[in-house]
């Protein structure tokens, strides 16, 4: 289950995301209609994550309330494990390299950790990475003001 | 009958009495009146020649100490112009003196004076240079320092310039692969310093 799951949640509004989703459906197993169980699953629910909830209900063959909640839980005691990584870039990612990046840790680092993506302007390029109070600064802005400016320009003021 | 014309008798002799003994009181009250009428007419007169032997008594004092006292001030005065001519030569010797002293004082001070003038002079000129050159080397230093600070301050401000350009011009010229290279390349190098 797991690693399907952290397929489908890679960074941390994902994670945000099916929490709160999941709460929506704990609270619809014992309602009708538009806060029910299944009507929350088809409307609110991210497809993706959806469609795992569902692969799940469906090997347990009649699953009632008690076993959709018991999935819930399985699911709600595996999210609790992630792990997050920030990574703050100079741009905007779009979804393509958040993926690729989401694969990249995946298969150096293993599942269950979660981008953080944070924008600062000022990083330019490359990126600064936070871990678990680990940090590294491999942006092009420590690069530049590595450079020493003063005596590069002052040798020609 | 008798009885009472005894009694009768006899009362008319004592009036008789009683009127003659009236008699002769009125006429020593009608003397003594007279006399006390002399008496102080006496007196009177006595007194009036008293006061007339007084009035021109003294009369006669007053036009002797007119005399004397017109003598008096006749002496009073030369004794006062006698001392008042000692006293302005006395008076013209003390100033004299005193002008003698002020002159001989006034001398000195002016001496004294142009002593001091002259060495203030010479030590307040010595110190206006001391002024005039500490002042000039403090201005040399602070010119010093503040065209270093300034130089500082434009170099600073020229390096930021620069790499504030850099970085504008760095950041739009690369595509998102080249941004996404950038970020696996700052993982990868992360792994290696084992931050992630």
């Amino acid at each position: 289950m797991s690693s399907e799951l952290w397929d489908v949640i890679k960074t941390k509004n994902d994670l945000e995301a099916a929490k709160e989703q999941l709460e929506l459906l704990e609270n619809g197993l014992y309602r009708r209609g538009a806060g029910g169980f299944e009507r929350v699953l088809e409307s609110r629910v991210r497809e993706e994550f959806a469609e795992i909830i569902k692969r799940k209900i469906k090997k347990v063959n009649n699953a009632g309330i008690n076993e959709r909640n018991i999935i819930i839980h399985e699911i709600k005691k595996e999210l609790t494990k992630a792990k997050m990584i920030s990574i703050t870039v100079g741009i905007d990612l779009p979804i393509s390299v958040i993926n690729m990046l989401h694969e990249w840790i995946m298969e150096r680092m293993g599942e269950g950790i979660v981008i953080n993506v944070i924008k600062e302007i000022d990083v330019i390029a490359g990126a600064k990475i936070e871990y678990e109070g680990r940090y590294g600064d491999y942006s092009w802005k420590k690069l530049l003001e590595a450079f020493n400016w003063k005596e590069i320009i002052g040798n020609r003021v | 009958m008798s009885l009472e014309i005894t009694a009768i008798f006899i009362l008319c002799t004592a009036l008789a009495v009683v009127l003659s003994a009236y008699d002769r009181k009125v006429r020593e009250l009608n003397k003594l009146k007279v006399r006390k009428q002399e008496f102080e007419d006496k007196a009177r007169q006595r007194a009036e020649n008293i006061i007339s032997e007084a009035r021109n008594r003294a009369l006669s004092i007053l036009e002797e100490v007119k005399l004397d006292a017109g003598k008096e001030e006749e002496g009073v005065r030369e004794k006062l112009d006698e001392v008042a001519r000692l006293q302005v030569i006395d008076y013209k010797n003390k100033l004299h003196n005193i002008s003698n002293y002020i002159e001989r004082r006034l001398n000195e001070e002016a001496d004294n004076f142009r002593i001091a003038l002259e060495t203030e002079t010479i030590g307040t000129q010595q110190a206006v240079a001391k002024k005039i050159n500490d002042k000039y080397a403090r201005l040399e230093q602070e010119l010093e320092e503040y065209k270093k600070h300034r130089w500082e301050e434009i170099e600073s401000k020229l390096a930021e310039i620069i790499k504030q350009v850099s970085q504008k011009v760095l950041g739009k010229s690369l595509g998102v692969q080249e941004h996404s290279d950038l970020i696996i390349q700052a993982l990868e190098e992360a792994k290696r310093k084992n931050v992630i």
